[in-house]
């Protein structure tokens, strides 16, 4: 994105996998207020997904992956899901996979955009920042 | 051992506290921890975002780490059973700055935020292992509002190696973040009053861009200063930043209440004498009158005498250079007793 000429900052927030201090860290993410801070968020993965911002696009690259897929402790995510992806002027994922499980979770249609093997991030670059629009040049 | 280094983080600033982070997290690792720094974005306007954020902080759990490392409000909230305090500064705006315009207001809400964030802090200093501070004005707060007594741990700079000293030029240097805490237009007013042919390099990124190094310009201009004062504004490369303090016959750093100050450090590691005053809080911590440098009272035309006196004697300027040196060496303002005292 720095190629690109935009101004990009990274934020680090640590998570603890933790299951029983996993609801209360969920709440500090949503505490956490980035709202006025550059003009996109980007999000790369849970719980960044629950910081607030007027324009966030999701690109996820994991989706609490140590848990497994269709079991309970993920059904009670749902509801956070549903917010966090709800609130997104769009959303990717990685791989199909992830695109399925958090759209199962989140009730939300998620795009496949897999990073670059190698050479061109001008696809990823163009639909993060493009405002949603998708990113059909792959 | 694996630790974390916790910092807040208002994203897009960086300054000191960045700085002195990352230098921390590289070095742990150059004596074999496993260290990694996270942080916590923070916004302290409007003050009732203060309590979300420390509230955040208390709620962010780091639990596969040996030893948390957390530096500023309100990064020392977060819970950890190992937790060492290296605390830059505390929330200014409800202790030493309660009273000025950056204070929490005096409304309701004000006093009742300002009230919450010192008992949390009264309560959550005392469950760290050890609480240092990075100078005797941070300490000497932190004993005043919290009745906690912490140990000074000064910051080394991330590249203590670097600095180096060349024979002197004919001008003092004040390289600084251009705003008014430090004082760069005490500086400039100076230069009126010194007689002697010696210039001021002023140099440094001003702060929101805009008024305040565009007051300070407008001054030079003012009095007729131009070509007794030169004004780098904007980021200085860093090898232009060590030459310029190689060259110059001393260094001018006369901030108000400055926590620490690495100006003075920087001074001293490139053999100079520094010049600061008697307000200036951290760098009279280091500067020794008439021993490694000379302090003033924050006055135009003392400050111009203690330029000219560095002019007059060159010679004694040198040895007062090397004599700050020197006085980094005493006061064990290094890496490595830094990283021993954090992981101990």
């Amino acid at each position: 994105m720095q190629d690109h000429g935009h101004d990009v900052d990274a934020i680090r927030i640590p998570f603890d996998r933790d299951p029983d201090a996993l609801w209360t860290q969920l709440l500090a993410f949503r505490l956490t207020d980035v709202s006025d801070v550059g003009d996109l968020l980007v999000a790369t993965g849970t719980p960044c997904h629950l910081l607030r911002h007027p324009r966030k696009v999701l690109w996820l690259t994991e989706h609490y992956p140590w848990i497994d897929d269709g079991s309970t402790a993920l059904d009670s995510l749902r509801t956070a899901d549903r917010e966090a992806c709800g609130e997104a002027t769009a959303a990717f994922a990685v791989s199909r996979h992830l695109c399925h499980r958090i759209a199962r979770s989140s009730g939300r249609a998620v795009e496949p955009l897999p990073p670059p093997r190698q050479g061109s991030w001008e696809p990823v670059v163009a639909a993060l920042t493009g405002g949603g629009r998708s990113a059909t040049t792959r | 051992m694996r630790i974390a280094v916790v910092n807040t983080q208002v994203p897009f600033v960086r300054g000191g506290a960045e700085h002195l982070a990352e230098w921390l997290v590289d070095r742990l690792r150059e004596h074999g921890h496993q260290a990694e720094l996270v942080s916590l974005p923070y916004r302290w306007d409007p003050p009732q975002k203060l309590l979300e954020h420390a509230l955040a902080a208390r709620l962010t759990q780091v639990s596969d780490v040996d030893r948390v490392i957390a530096f500023k409000f309100p990064s020392y909230y977060l819970p950890h059973h190992d937790k060492v305090l290296w605390v830059l500064h505390q929330l200014r705006a409800a202790y030493d700055m309660l009273e000025t315009k950056w204070g929490l207001p005096d409304t309701t809400e004000g006093r009742y935020i300002r009230r919450a964030i010192v008992e949390a802090d009264n309560h959550l200093l005392a469950e760290a292992r050890r609480v240092y501070v990075i100078s005797h004005v941070t300490a000497r707060r932190m004993r005043t509002f919290n009745g906690f007594e912490p140990t000074v741990l000064y910051p080394p700079l991330g590249d203590e190696r670097s600095y180096y000293c060349e024979a002197p030029g004919n001008y003092v240097f004040f390289p600084s973040r251009i705003n008014p805490v430090k004082r760069q237009a005490l500086a400039v007013e100076a230069m009126r009053y010194v007689s002697s042919d010696v210039r001021l390099v002023i140099a440094g990124d001003a702060d929101f861009r805009g008024p305040d190094l565009e007051q300070v310009s407008k001054l030079v201009a003012d009095r007729e200063l131009r070509g007794r004062v030169e004004l780098l504004a904007g980021w200085l490369p860093e090898r232009r930043k060590l030459e310029l303090l190689a060259r110059c016959l001393g260094v001018l750093f006369p901030p108000h209440d400055e926590d620490f100050g690495y100006v003075t450090l920087e001074g001293f590691l490139a053999s100079k004498p520094v010049i600061t005053c008697t307000d200036s809080g951290g760098p009279l911590e280091l500067v020794e009158n008439g021993v490694s440098g000379w302090v003033v009272e924050p006055d135009p035309r003392a400050i111009a005498e203690a330029i000219d006196r560095l002019a007059a004697d060159r010679d004694r300027a040198a040895r007062m250079g090397v004599s700050g040196r020197e006085r980094v060496r005493a006061l064990g303002i290094n890496w490595d007793h830094v990283v021993e005292e954090l992981t101990a």
